[in-house]
């Protein structure tokens, strides 16, 4: 199925594949992996096309067994098709793809190998049975940042209000976002810097906060450094 | 005097025969074997030479191993290391400030430090705790100590559970000076 040229990443063809599975699989169980570039990119695109599948599950239900060849459903994830289908899937009804995202981190210590994060998009903080979960490494960082913004009394830059802007590109409950996975993720982080958790304080923040990323307007092309034009310029 | 006889009786017999079919190699039952013996026994005869430099002529079969012919000369060693630019530490000019904890991180990269941090968090809420089996929940430590004595490390174990001193761990990146 997969089209195009993809990497052999020195396994034979069977070995490969065990292992893309597993990577796949292990995405869909913590919600974020860490492993070499490569492995991540080639990992994504799997992954892509499994979430892709569940979204046509309800109707297809041939799609089932396809998807159920892509997973290792035994042990630990026996109960991982029911997730995916039921639960990760419609949170990407919306999106018309890109449901995984790769965040480059520093060189592997051992090896000097590059890595990355492979993580679901837009990954809640509890599932729906209420228990915490690992994931979107990447909102986890922008609450950081915020909250040493706040500490230090500097205003929110412009590409802290930008990033969570996007984080709200297919969410429709705005509100929730911020009083609920924000403020939940804060004060998790609070607890581990071992600050003073003042909650009414910090529902006021997360309401500036909420004000400023609805009011940020994403710079434009002509920001950065080049504008799309219509018609080639008259020449002189 | 057969070369064989000239050996001490004891040295024959404890060595393996398998050097022996070098010795026929060497010395052939009939052709030349005359001079190839009045060689051999001018070298067993040296005094100096004592059985271990004996077995050295033997086990390498007479024949030596490649090796440089001649030391690689000062200049020699400093153009093949130094020269080429990708065998050389390279500067990095790509470092940005981690916008929440300020210190330098690498431009296009997550900081390490703050990465650290937050998986340290998804691990502490995460971890399940490992329940005791029934039968040893109400047992009293006394009862533990006979019933499963602890078990013991080896060496081997120990230096391994000793993780510091070999592992290596990353350093957090200095903070960022503030320009006046």
């Amino acid at each position: 199925m997969t089209q195009g040229l993809a990497r052999h990443f020195s396994r034979t063809k069977a070995h490969r594949d065990a292992m893309l599975k597993n990577l796949v699989t292990q995405l869909f169980q913590h919600g974020s992996i860490v492993s070499t570039h490569e492995k991540c990119q080639e990992a994504s695109r799997l992954a892509e096309r499994v979430i892709t599948m569940a979204k046509k599950a309800d109707t297809q239900p041939r799609y089932l067994s396809e998807i159920q060849s892509r997973l290792m459903l035994a042990g630990d994830n026996r109960h991982l098709l029911q997730r995916v289908v039921r639960e990760i899937a419609p949170r990407y009804q919306a999106r018309p793809g890109g449901y995984t995202r790769i965040l480059k981190l520093e060189p592997r210590l051992g090896d000097r190998a590059k890595q990355s994060v492979l993580e679901l998009v837009d990954s809640p903080l509890f599932n729906s049975s209420g228990e915490f979960q690992r994931g979107n490494l990447k909102l986890w960082l922008l609450c950081k940042t915020v909250m040493a913004n706040e500490a230090e009394g500097t205003q929110y830059s412009e590409l802290t209000l930008t990033n969570l802007k996007k984080m709200l590109k297919f969410t429709d409950d705005v509100e929730s976002f911020f009083t609920k996975h924000v403020l939940a993720v804060k004060k998790l982080i609070a607890e581990q810097e071992g600050v003073v958790w003042d909650k009414d304080r910090q529902l006021q923040l997360v309401k500036e906060l909420k004000q400023q990323v609805v009011a940020q307007i994403p710079p434009k092309q002509a920001d950065k450094g080049f504008v799309y034009v219509q018609q080639r310029p008259e020449r002189n | 005097m057969s070369l064989i006889s000239s050996l001490p009786m004891n040295w024959v017999l404890s060595k393996p025969l398998a050097i022996l079919p070098r010795w026929s190699i060497l010395v052939p039952s009939f052709l030349g074997r005359h001079t190839e013996v009045k060689h051999l026994e001018d070298i067993l005869k040296k005094p100096s030479e004592s059985a271990p430099s004996l077995c050295d002529f033997f086990s390498n079969n007479g024949i030596l191993l490649a090796v440089p012919k001649k030391k690689v000369s000062h200049q020699k060693k400093r153009q093949k290391l130094y020269a080429p630019a990708r065998k050389q530490l390279k500067m990095i000019h790509h470092l940005n400030q981690c916008p929440s904890c300020g210190h330098y991180k690498r431009a296009n990269t997550l900081c390490m430090h703050c990465v650290g941090e937050i998986r340290h968090i998804w691990k502490t809420h995460t971890a399940k705790e490992v329940l005791e089996p029934p039968q040893e929940q109400n047992m009293s430590d006394l009862d533990k100590r006979i019933l499963y004595p602890g078990k013991k490390d080896t060496e081997y174990m120990k230096k391994l559970k000793d993780k510091d001193t070999y592992l290596e761990r990353r350093m957090k990146p200095l903070p960022v000076e503030k320009k006046n």
